[in-house]
């Protein structure tokens, strides 16, 4: 009897230590991200179905985090397929792109998000990255003029209006404009440099 | 009935109209094609040769980027060479060409992967009591030979060259546009009587410096006739381009956006210069050659290119010497 007891005890400490060894895929790669183990984020998740939309957006922002941009779009893509409407994932998708250069494919995502939330801050920040990449001076400013009228505590946008000013000649605007900036954050750097 | 039919078409028409608009101002800057067009135009004069007077050329060409995972072009150029004595050379040139773009996480850049084809005819034309000089014009390779001869009137001839060229090229550009590189294989048949090959292999290497305002390239041209065909004493030759750009800040006080240089040494024949999509089809061996082109940013979707070139030539048959100065001109429109 005895001998049957402790076989049973036994056997509940062993279950009960694998329950305790079974970790949580999501929580551990949140803790791997925190710790910048990206690889060791991603693969915690590798027994999740590949059709799981929020696994795909997961592993499109640790691969973006991680440095490997055609994975991070890979995955994004898959994101977006399994559902068209995610914004989530086309503000995502923007980011590996833009690190590649891909300026018109981040400004298409982008102007796919702004046709269905035509004030989401990220997109139209994003846009304007590509439009200064492209050069697209003209456009920049009247987009950033707008895009100020809505947030205009934002410095970043201020930023993006007075480049613009500056490429498009007007000096004088583009100089009142980092003014302004300064009068956001005042050890702005740019902003500090153009004025001198 | 015609009038039911008309009334069919312009409802459909009509409705398809409403899509069209509906889908641009859903997507109004969705943009998934961007088209550049450019015409262009060159005049080019000899010195030192008997064989050519002058010639012009006019070429329209336009591609179309697909976001930024590639492109496909086309153009069309005409090229007439006066060779004096009412001789002429007539060249139409047609260009086929498609890029897919890459981006593998393995590399810090992308990696482009391009296919060009150039096919076209050359039409000597010239009198039989008074025939061309010993070397014939652009396109009229080694081979030079009658594929067909057409009187079209008492003494006039008409010989053909069909030109053919096919080139792949795979090449890499950094994201931080400071290192450029590639590597281009060109196939060319010049068909006439007889067919004379060209087997091309040109590497290129480009370094930029100075927040890549400044360029620099080598082109290496490693081209080898087929020797059972060839005119030529020797079969294979060998050259060396040397690239110098700079480029000017986007300034709104400045409309220049690019100057360049460019020097070629070396022996170079029947070259493809895959850069600026030019087949040199002029049989004679180009022996030097120096160009320099500057470009203005007219508006902001309109750009103009004038170069000059000089080149030094030896004419295969007599081996004579002579120069060529060629004047370029080039509008681009971007929509």
């Amino acid at each position: 009897m005895m001998h049957k007891l402790l076989m049973i005890t036994f056997t509940l400490c062993i279950s009960s230590n694998s329950v305790t060894a079974e970790v949580d895929p999501w929580k551990e790669s949140h803790r791997m991200e925190q710790v910048f183990q990206y690889d060791s984020a991603i693969n915690v998740l590798k027994n999740i179905s590949s059709n799981n939309e929020l696994v795909n957006l997961r592993r499109g922002w640790l691969n973006y985090l991680k440095g490997s941009h055609s994975k991070s779009i890979e995955h994004y893509k898959k994101a977006i397929k399994s559902n068209n409407l995610s914004l989530d994932a086309r503000l995502g998708i923007i980011l590996p792109l833009l690190e590649q250069q891909r300026w018109r494919e981040a400004a298409s995502n982008a102007n796919k998000v702004l046709n269905v939330a035509p004030w989401n801050y990220y997109a139209h920040v994003r846009l304007m990255q590509t439009e200064e990449a492209l050069k697209e001076w003209e456009k920049l400013f009247k987009h950033s003029d707008e895009v100020h009228q809505r947030y205009p505590s934002d410095a970043t946008v201020l930023v993006y209006m007075a480049r613009a000013s500056h490429k498009l000649g007007n000096k004088k605007q583009a100089k009142d404009l980092y003014n302004k900036v300064i009068e956001l954050i005042p050890g702005h750097f740019e902003s500090n440099s153009y004025i001198k | 009935m015609t009038s039911l039919i008309v009334k069919f078409l312009f409802k459909r028409l009509l409705l398809l109209s409403i899509t069209i608009t509906t889908v641009q101002s859903v997507y109004a800057e969705e943009k998934l094609w961007q088209f550049n067009q450019t015409l262009e135009t060159n005049l080019q004069t000899y010195d030192g040769t008997p064989d050519r007077n002058n010639a012009n050329s006019a070429g329209y060409y336009i591609s179309a980027d697909y976001l930024d995972s590639g492109s496909l072009a086309f153009s069309y150029n005409n090229t007439s060479v006066n060779l004096g004595n009412n001789a002429d050379v007539t060249e139409n040139l047609y260009f086929l060409s498609g890029q897919y773009h890459q981006y593998p996480d393995s590399l810090p850049g992308k990696l482009s992967l391009r296919f060009d084809t150039y096919f076209g005819k050359d039409t000597l034309k010239y009198s039989l009591s008074s025939p061309p000089p010993t070397t014939p014009g652009p396109g009229q390779g080694p081979g030079y030979g009658k594929i067909k001869s057409n009187r079209a009137a008492f003494d006039a001839v008409r010989e053909s060259i069909n030109i053919n060229t096919y080139y792949f090229q795979s090449s890499f550009i950094n994201y931080k546009k400071t290192f450029y590189t590639d590597i281009g294989y060109a196939y060319s048949e010049y068909s006439a009587t007889s067919n004379t090959v060209v087997n091309q292999v040109t590497p290129s290497v480009g370094f930029g410096w100075n927040d890549s305002y400044d360029w620099i390239q080598w082109r290496a041209y490693f081209i080898e006739l087929q020797k059972d065909t060839s005119a030529f004493k020797d079969d294979k030759f060998e050259s060396i381009e040397t690239k110098y750009t700079h480029w000017f800040p986007d300034e709104a006080s400045s409309k220049l956006e690019f100057i360049r240089f460019s020097l070629l040494s070396g022996k170079r024949v029947l070259a493809v210069d895959p850069d600026t999509t030019t087949i040199y089809s002029i049989t004679d061996l180009q022996k030097t050659s120096f160009s320099s082109s500057i470009q203005w940013k007219l508006t902001k979707d309109k750009k103009m290119l004038a170069a000059i070139q000089y080149d030094q030539y030896r004419n295969s048959t007599s081996a004579d010497n002579y120069d060529s100065y060629l004047f370029y001109l080039n509008l681009q429109f971007r929509n």
